[in-house]
Formats: C-alpha cells, sequence, structure tokens
C-alpha cells in the first residue's frame, strides 16, 4: 500500500490569528510581540510585514524602522491554542493517526484512507477550504503530501504561500533539483558549509552522493539526510504521550535589583510548571533554571534528584538555590525553569519528608482548577501584576498544553 | 489616526441567537450539541452595539473551565465578548477602535 503523508504549515500562524479576530488590521503590516517593550522580540509577522523584511526574531524597535506603519500586538496565547484545537478537530474527522508538530503545523498519515496522490491532493485542499470556512478567511496554510514525512515538510517548505505540492516517487529528483542545501528540513548553516566542503551543492547532488561516505563524515546523521531526500522513511509520525520536559520562561519588563520582586516571578513560574505536572500526573526527576543577567550573563544549570518532585515549593527551592548567586549580585533580564526527566507519579511515599504539603497542595490545585489560576496563591505571589511573566507561547511544547 | 485599547471587563446585556451549527455533528443525548451561540447586540454604557461580524470564536481558560470568547465587530470598533458558560453571563472583555 503506498504510504501518504500530507503536512500543513498555518502561513504567518499568530498573525493571521489576529487580523482574523481584528478585522481593521487586515491588509496591514501585523508584528506579534511577546512583549510589547521596545526590546520585545517578534514572534510572528504578517505575511505584509514580511514584505518590509520584519521576520521572526526581530526586535519591535529594528520592526519599527523597518516597517514604520506596523502595529505590533501583544501575543495572546488562549486565541492560538484555542484556534489549533479547532484546526485539529477538523483533521481528527478524516484520520486519527496526527502528529502534532508544533502549535501551527501537523503531519496526518492519509495512508489507506486515500488511494492516490491526487485523492490525497484532493484531500488536502477540502482540508484547506474548510480551515478558511469554518475558522475565518485569513487563515491560510501550505501543504506538503509526500510518501514519507520528511518529504511532506519539505513539500510544505517549499510551496508557495497557501499551496499544495505532492512529491511522489516519480517526481522527487525534479523536485530537489537545483535546491539550496539549507532548504531542507535539518540542514542548517552550521550543516550546510560541511557539505558543500564535499562538493555538495544542492539537494539533488546529496540525493546522489553516496550514503557510505556520509556515514563514514557525519556519522548516523549523514545517512540519515541521504535517506531522507531518497524518500526512505526512518521514523514515521511520532506521536508523544507525555511531554519531555515542562517549563516556563519570562523576559523581564523592567531591570530592577530587588529580589523579593524576582523571587516572586521565579516562584510564578515554578508554580505554573508544577501546575501543569500535576494535572497531567506526573513526577520530575531532575530540574533546570536559568537566569541572564546585564553583567554576569547566563548562569543556572540543571540538577539530578534525590526524590521525585511534584510540589511547587520544592522546584521552587532548587530553582531558586541556582539561580539567587547571580540574583542577589547582578541585575537579571531572562528567567527560565523547568523540570524534566518526567515519569508517571508512582504514588512512592517517601522516608524523609513529610506528605501534608503535597495534600495541601492538591486542595489548593481544586480551588485554582475550580475558580481560576492564583485565585489562591503563595504570599509571595500576592501583589504581583498578571503582566509579570504571564503565560506564553511554546512553538514545540504542544503536549499538555490542550491541544 | 488615533487608535484605542480598553479593557472594560464589564457586565454587558447580550441578545444572543442559538441556531445549530453545520459544522458540528449533532449528537443524541447531548444537550446543546450541534448548536452554536451568535452575538447579534449587546448593551454598553447605555448604549446599543449592533454586531456586523462575528470573526473569531476561542476559549481562554478559567481553572479547568472554558470561558467562550468572540471577537466580534461593528463598523467602528473591535469587541471581545466573553460568555461564561456556567454562569451564563456576558463580560466586554476589550474595545479597540480607531
Amino acid at each position: 500500500m503506498q504510504k501518504i503523508i500530507l503536512h500543513f504549515d498555518m502561513n504567518s500562524y499568530f498573525a493571521s490569528v489576529e487580523q482574523q479576530a481584528n478585522p481593521f488590521l487586515r491588509g496591514q503590516p501585523v508584528g506579534v510581540c511577546a512583549t510589547l517593550t521596545k526590546q520585545g522580540c517578534i514572534i510572528a509577522s504578517s505575511k505584509e510585514a514580511k514584505a518590509f523584511g520584519v521576520k521572526t526574531g526581530c526586535r519591535a524597535e529594528e520592526a519599527r524602522i523597518l516597517c514604520p506603519a506596523i502595529k505590533l500586538v501583544e501575543v495572546d496565547p488562549p486565541k492560538y491554542h484555542s484556534t489549533t484545537q479547532r484546526i485539529m478537530s477538523i483533521c481528527r474527522e478524516y484520520t486519527s493517526d496526527i502528529e502534532l508538530y508544533s502549535i501551527d503545523e501537523a503531519f496526518l498519515n492519509l495512508t489507506g484512507l486515500v488511494k492516490s496522490f491526487s485523492a490525497a491532493f484532493k484531500l488536502g485542499r477540502e482540508i484547506k477550504a474548510r480551515i478558511r470556512r469554518e475558522l475565518g478567511e485569513c487563515l491560510s496554510s501550505s501543504t506538503g503530501i509526500a510518501y514519507t514525512r520528511w518529504l511532506a515538510k519539505f513539500g510544505s517548505d517549499t510551496a508557495p504561500k497557501g499551496g499544495i505540492v505532492t512529491i511522489t516517487p516519480a517526481n522527487r529528483l525534479a523536485h530537489l533539483q537545483g535546491r539550496e542545501l539549507e532548504q531542507a528540513w535539518g540542514i542548517g548553516a552550521a550543516l550546510a558549509p560541511r557539505l558543500q566542503a564535499l562538493g555538495i551543492q544542492t539537494l539533488d547532488q546529496l540525493a546522489q552522493y553516496s550514503p557510505i561516505n556520509l556515514l563514514e563524515i557525519f556519522g548516523i546523521r549523514g545517512y540519515e539526510l541521504w535517506a531522507n531526500v531518497n524518500g526512505l522513511e526512518l521514523g514515521g509520525l511520532q506521536t508523544r504521550e507525555l511531554p519531555k520536559s515542562i517549563g516556563h520562561s519570562h523576559v523581564l519588563r523592567c531591570r530592577t535589583r530587588d529580589v523579593n520582586f524576582h523571587k516572586s516571578l521565579i516562584l510564578r513560574l515554578a508554580e505554573r510548571a508544577g501546575r501543569r505536572l500535576r494535572a497531567l500526573g506526573l513526577e520530575a526527576h531532575s530540574v533546570y533554571a536559568h537566569a541572564n543577567f546585564e553583567l554576569l550573563g547566563g548562569l543556572g544549570g540543571s540538577q539530578k534528584l534525590f526524590e521525585p518532585l511534584t510540589t511547587t515549593q520544592k522546584f521552587f527551592r532548587y530553582a531558586w538555590n541556582m539561580l539567587a548567586p547571580g540574583v542577589t549580585k547582578d541585575t537579571p533580564k531572562f528567567f527560565a525553569v523547568g523540570l524534566f526527566d518526567l515519569r508517571p507519579l508512582s504514588g512512592q511515599l517517601s522516608l524523609f519528608s513529610k506528605p501534608k504539603p503535597e495534600r495541601l497542595l492538591k486542595a489548593l490545585d481544586e480551588i485554582n482548577n475550580r475558580y481560576g489560576e492564583e485565585v489562591i496563591a503563595q504570599g509571595e505571589l500576592v501583589g504581583l501584576d498578571k503582566h509579570h511573566a504571564p503565560d506564553r507561547i511554546g512553538f514545540r511544547k504542544t503536549v499538555g498544553v490542550d491541544i | 489616526m488615533l487608535v484605542f485599547h480598553e479593557q472594560p471587563n464589564q457586565k454587558v446585556r447580550v441578545f444572543a441567537e442559538f441556531r445549530p451549527n453545520p459544522n458540528i455533528p449533532t449528537k443524541l443525548g447531548l444537550v446543546g450539541a450541534g448548536k452554536q451561540v451568535i452575538p447579534k447586540t449587546f448593551f454598553w454604557a447605555g448604549k446599543r452595539y449592533d454586531i456586523q461580524a462575528i470573526n473569531l470564536v476561542y476559549q481562554r481558560r478559567r481553572g479547568t473551565k472554558f470561558d467562550w470568547c468572540f471577537a466580534v465587530s461593528d463598523q467602528a470598533n473591535v469587541f471581545v465578548l466573553v460568555f461564561n458558560p456556567e454562569s451564563l453571563e456576558w463580560t466586554l472583555a476589550e474595545v479597540q477602535g480607531e
């Protein structure tokens, strides 16, 4: 049976959702910023803004220089989560075998559902049309249809905005012909010069290069590159039930040396991660914390835990111990805390700590579940404005975020 | 061009229509399934606003519950109306205009 994978990538997703929500933004250059400050980073720009050279990662003040008429909008994660959820519910009407690769792109396994690539093309067009009809005319996507996961993604990456590209065994080489190496998924600015040094300038040349040489030079990664461009499926769709890590980060809106304020911020980030951890019924066996400072630069690290962690307070203590040496000496600009090495909750009783905090946390979680986040919270969080460390959007963190 | 963006977060009175949603199949035994809410008009600060378009409908988390947000517009302004399905109350969350 011919394997058929469809990949779609929403175009300028966050900006398109904002344009959909606000008709006065349609046709205008729009930049969606993480924070509406001069140093705020643009995480999505509309096609009109892209025409002025405003790209993802651009600072707000740079964007205003490139395009003085740009409308900057602060990120609104619930809007994008909810829209993605609705897009996925449309996709689930066609197949249950879906890999949600990020908040704005997904792979659909159409094998067995359609008989040919032309039928898959029709289905792709139907899904695109339904998204536009049911969610809004501003939401367009680029779609790739192929017989491997990698080629489907490559197809949508090389498709014109809003278009569909089908890569079959017959037209694969023709589609790779003359394409630059960096157009391929997985070949970045560091790897491309190394391939070029071997005389590989384009993707079709990579497909015809000796896989044994690539294996010797780049290891298994080299073989994977060769197999990908030659249409050999290596992994298939990857669906994860549990997240690899749960973390939250925040770029500070104001520069201050107020240690108590920073403590509250770190606690809020820890609380958010802790709530997600407990909601998923997991325990963490490792933690990480990182901060950037004005003078000291980056500081932080990770730690494997003696006992698994579920409580916010315990997580906060580890994070604070890692970051306190910097926070007390310098002005922080950025905090990131997270939990990894996650496993399902074992329920193992500890010899060394009392179960009371966990029971208390369960009660607190139930109150917050019923009445909203931080209705009841640690004392340090009282008075901390909700604009500090608000909910943020994660591009790849889609497991466990209600999608 | 003057742009304003306010977050009044005030309770408002909304006239809404409940009608079948062709995009959601009706499930037997499920009250409200296959129906959709269409806000038509609302009253805020003593004025009546007729909704011209529902631009985007999305959900916003409140604990484990979700509120329904309707990004709507009339000829001059954009509003976000939030519907709490538990208390059946409407709140005007955002107003934007030029």
